[in-house]
């Protein structure tokens, strides 16, 4: 059998918001290629584990480790750290003032300094492809206008 | 009331007579309102964008500052401000009566866009700085590609009430010797004696002005609303 490489791994995280204990010795792996789907009730805590992995919040106590390497706000420089994360808000929070396809190239071109030319190409099957596409629709609403001139 | 009618024609005429022999004069004095205005506005925009920005900084020290600076020139007149740089600064340093304009009306319109600006960016969800960040942009990259570009256009409408206020503020510098609009038409009102047709005459050129001023803030706000 083919085990793959551990991309994530969580021990022991504690989140609390003033009293509230939201997060409670959170253990959780995540193996390369891995999709795993978090269940849970209204208010349980799966955003605050999000946020909490993609730093947007801190953790009161336990480890976080990306790819084997403990990451910690003190000693690592967190836009970097971000750069190796993917994440999508409950909310979107998508850029309301740029196209659908400039939603899509804002970070590779301007944080990761890819060729903006090579990005519009990348750009182009996604956003036919993916339905997340269609979300980002409802947002923008000159969107059909950027499908018909792209 | 033929009579009456021959009054106002009477008052036409020479409402038309006297604007259209001091035109020239005139114009010469709405090309220094421009550049007086147009000059202090872009240093006023650039002020209220820094102490916006120092306003909303986490460090105190930086806000206190701001908050100063805004108490000091949005609690005293424009006219002491612009007679202290000119009159009250005479020991230190000469400014002629243009830059001393200038200088007086930046810094006095850039306290309120900075008060403006601030509101602006503060109305931006929260969540937008934080989807800058969480794709690895600096706070600085965030502040300058997502939350500046989304709070301008909020703040056009206001930042285009702001401009229209410090256009007519410059009228404030014909005190220390600029001839602009206003300086042309009490010079010509005390040498005809005719006070109120000159002020009607400069009264129409800022209506003219503030005209287009605001058809062109709501083409701008126009072109927002449809890419927003
Ligand atoms: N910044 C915060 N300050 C205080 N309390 C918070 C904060 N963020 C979240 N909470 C609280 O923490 C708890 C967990 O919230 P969280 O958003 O993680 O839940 P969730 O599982 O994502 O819920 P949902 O399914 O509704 O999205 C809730 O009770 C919430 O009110
Ligand atoms: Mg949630």
């Amino acid at each position: 059998m083919l085990t793959n490489k551990e991309i994530l791994r969580v021990a022991k995280l504690n989140k609390s918001f003033g009293d509230l204990h939201v997060l409670k010795d959170i253990d959780l792996a995540v193996d390369e290629s891995d999709v795993v789907v978090l269940i849970g009730a209204s208010g349980s805590g799966k955003s605050t584990l999000l946020r909490c992995l993609n730093f947007l919040e801190f953790k009161d106590n336990g480890a976080i480790y990306l790819e084997d390497e403990k990451i910690e706000k003190e000693t690592h420089n967190l836009n970097q750290v971000r750069q190796r994360i993917g994440m999508v808000f409950q909310h979107f929070n998508l850029f309301p003032h740029k196209t659908v396809l400039e939603n899509i190239i804002e970070a590779p071109i301007h944080v990761k300094k890819y060729l903006r030319n090579k990005q519009l190409k990348k750009g182009k099957p996604y956003w036919t492809k993916s339905d997340l596409v269609t979300n980002m629709m409802y947002i923008h609403r000159h969107c059909l206008e950027v499908k018909n001139n792209v | 009331m033929p009579q009456f009618l021959d009054k106002i024609i009477d008052s036409v005429s020479h409402f038309w007579s006297a604007f259209t022999s001091s035109y020239d004069l005139f114009l010469e004095g709405l090309w220094l309102t421009l550049k007086l205005s147009a000059a202090s506005l872009l240093i006023a925009f650039v002020i209220g964008l820094f102490f916006a920005i120092l306003k909303i900084s986490k460090f105190k020290p930086l806000e206190w500052i701001a908050d100063a600076y805004i108490w000091i020139i949005r609690g005293t007149p424009l006219i002491v401000q612009i007679f202290v740089l000119y009159y009250g600064l005479v020991e230190f340093i000469i400014i002629p009566p243009f830059w001393a304009g200038v200088i007086g009306l930046a810094i006095h319109s850039g306290a309120y866009i900075a008060e403006i600006i601030r509101g602006a960016i503060q109305s931006i969800d929260k969540g937008q700085m934080e989807a800058g960040s969480s794709l690895g942009m600096t706070k600085f990259q965030t502040m300058r590609r997502i939350i500046l570009p989304q709070a301008f256009r909020r703040a056009v409408p206001s930042l285009g009430n702001q401009f229209i206020i410090g256009i007519k503020d410059s009228s404030l510098v014909s005190f220390i010797g600029a001839q602009e609009l206003f300086g042309v038409s009490s010079s010509l009102g005390s040498n005809s004696f005719d006070f109120l047709t000159f002020y009607i005459v400069v009264a129409v050129y800022y209506l003219v002005i503030v005209l287009v001023l605001t058809a062109v803030v709501n083409v701008i706000e126009k072109r927002m609303a449809k890419s927003d």
